[in-house]
């Protein structure tokens, strides 16, 4: 549904030239919800801008629905705008007009009549659950309520696509679950294809399909959400999910195995393996602890753990403790790998008594 | 107060009244406009033309550093063109609409800026055209910080009027000066300045209580 190609944009300004968007080519498919996620200033702002060419890239094609956007003059440009639906972090409504005059602006400017924007409105604002604000003005609302006039608005003209500039991010944690999940629906009844771009990663934790990570204009990792969750290929990205699913060890932990790595030239103090076993795929609920335990005679300790969902899937990760076998270690990891759960090695720690000491 | 005070008071009052409405009025028609290619025009406008727009600023902040007495008889002959005449209330009417278009301007160029930037992209995003940005966001939006210009604007034409008696445009102003400090009748100077001030405060309040009937924020 869109496809960018190699697209840039540089901005000049006194500073000289600034790269805000560096050779990305994307294509999110049809009907799905795809995440763009980056810190500030990663330059994903100006890439959903591209889609619809609020800002018109420097270099690169950008395609909505097989139409080479940048290749349109002014005219043709306003009428496929009025195919993409865009909501806003601060939402943008007129607070001249009240709710129903706000979603029937983009039927108006297509100059549509009363009676036909009467029919489209009213359904709309049921849509969304304001049919009882038509009257109201946007002061009078809510964030969330704002929101929701926000995406009626976006989608009076019966776009295909819809774009979010982190429409959540003004949002209170309540409020931002029922409006993603709002989004989700539509998407399902409307056939949208979602494009949102946001900074928190439990946004597209919760509706996103597939997401992009950006960094320094580039996109750096991209894939399906539970694939980049449990899997991180970068830094950045690691970095981003760390606090979501547990990949940040307790600091004491982190403390005992970096003194310990320090220590690694002075072997025979054995002391003990840390082993992360990632529990995704089939056998992420098998009670594989146990078995590991009975089966090969181990004395696991459990340092660090958490279970979570991702779209619907479970998945865990667990920080264990082993004995420093290697003979045990090797079975262990070849026991975990056959069903199919990733591990990683961390390290060795000492016993506590000599790593306090 | 006698009848011919009072008689004299009326005739000056609605002499205000006319120089005072008509060119507020005419001067809306243009200074509204202007004000609008004023923002259009600047740097990140939505029709950005730098040239233009310094020349238009130029012009309009020529003739707001005019005084208005000097303005008055500088554009005589203009005033001649336009109402064939260069003495009474009408030809007093043309330099006070030609001092309030500047004025208006700049104050409409205020209140469109504080038109929040995301509402003009979002619109932009539906694919409105610039003539469309223009009349269903910008001015309904700016509409309650464009009345409240309008006020300030009649309220300083209402003192500048008093300064058409030197072309023999009459009014309270004009009133006021003859009457009471030339013919040392401070009775009607107080008179004058009293009606004035009422005036005032009525058109200060009205504009008020526009802007908060329009106000929806």
């Amino acid at each position: 549904m869109i496809d960018l190609r190699h697209v840039g944009k540089s901005f000049t300004g006194p500073q000289g030239t600034v790269e805000a968007l560096r050779d990305i080519s994307l294509h999110i498919a049809a009907g799905e919800i795809f995440g763009i996620i980056g810190r500030s200033g990663a330059g994903k702002s100006t890439l959903i801008r591209c889609i619809n060419l609020l800002e018109r890239p420097s270099r690169g094609q950008v395609l909505v629905d097989g139409r080479d956007l940048t290749a349109l003059g002014a005219a043709d440009l306003r009428g496929a705008r009025r195919e993409i639906g865009m909501i806003f972090q601060h939402f943008n409504l007129l607070s001249s007009r009240n709710v129903f005059d706000n979603v029937a602006l983009p039927l108006q400017l297509r100059g549509e009549s009363r009676p036909a924007i009467e029919a489209k409105v009213t359904p709309l604002l049921e849509l969304v659950g304001l049919a009882d604000k038509a009257e109201r003005y946007p002061a009078e609302l809510s964030g969330g309520q704002k929101q929701r006039v926000g995406i009626a608005r976006a989608l009076a003209t019966g776009p295909k696509v819809l774009l979010c500039d982190e429409a959540t991010s003004a949002l209170d944690p309540e409020t931002t679950e029922q409006i993603l999940a709002l989004i989700k629906e539509l998407r399902d009844r409307l056939k949208l294809t979602v494009v949102l771009i946001t900074h928190e990663m439990a946004v597209v934790k919760e509706i996103a399909d597939r997401l992009a990570v950006m960094e320094q204009g580039r996109v750096i990792e991209q894939g399906a959400t539970f694939d980049v969750f449990t899997r991180p290929q970068h830094d950045t990205t690691r970095s981003f999910v760390a606090d979501l699913i547990g990949f940040d060890l307790p600091p004491m932990l982190q403390r005992r195995i970096a003194a310990d790595d320090a220590d690694s030239r002075n072997p025979g103090k054995w002391g003990w393996r840390l082993l992360r076993i990632l529990f995704t795929g089939p056998h992420a609920d098998d009670p594989v602890i146990a078995e590991l335990s009975r089966n090969l005679d181990l004395d696991i300790s459990i340092l660090h753990g958490r279970i979570d969902e991702i779209q619907g899937r479970p998945f865990g990760t667990m920080v264990v403790r082993l004995p420093d076998d290697a003979a045990k270690v090797a079975a262990a990891r070849s026991y975990l790998a056959a069903r199919q759960l990733f591990v990683e090695e961390l390290g060795h720690v000492h016993r506590l008594d000599r790593a306090a000491g | 107060m006698s009848t011919a005070l009072i008689a004299l008071l009326v005739d000056g009052l609605l002499e205000t009244l006319a120089m005072v409405g008509i060119a507020g009025g005419i001067a809306a028609l243009f200074g509204i406009p202007l004000g609008v290619v004023l923002v259009l025009t600047d740097r990140q406008g939505i029709l950005q033309n730098l040239a233009l727009n310094r020349v238009l600023g130029l012009v309009v902040n020529a003739t707001r550093s005019t005084p208005f007495i000097i303005l008055m008889v500088a554009i005589i002959p203009f005033t001649r063109l336009v109402v064939g005449t260069s003495i009474g209330t009408a030809a007093a009417i043309v330099p006070l609409t030609v001092a309030a278009v500047p004025f208006i301007a700049r104050l409409v160029e205020t209140a469109l800026r504080e038109v929040p930037a995301g509402l003009i992209e979002a619109v932009e995003a539906m694919g409105a055209t610039p003539l469309q940005i223009v009349t269903r966001v910008l001015l309904p939006e700016a509409l309650p910080g464009i009345v409240a210009g309008l006020t300030i604007t009649l309220v300083s034409l209402i003192g500048y009027s008093a300064m058409a008696g030197a072309v023999g445009g009459g009014g309270l102003g004009d009133i006021g000066i003859r009457y009471g400090y030339q013919r040392f009748q401070p009775e009607v100077m107080l008179a004058v300045v009293l009606v004035l001030i009422v005036f005032v405060q009525g058109v200060q309040s009205l504009g008020d209580r526009l802007v908060r009937k329009l106000s929806h924020r």
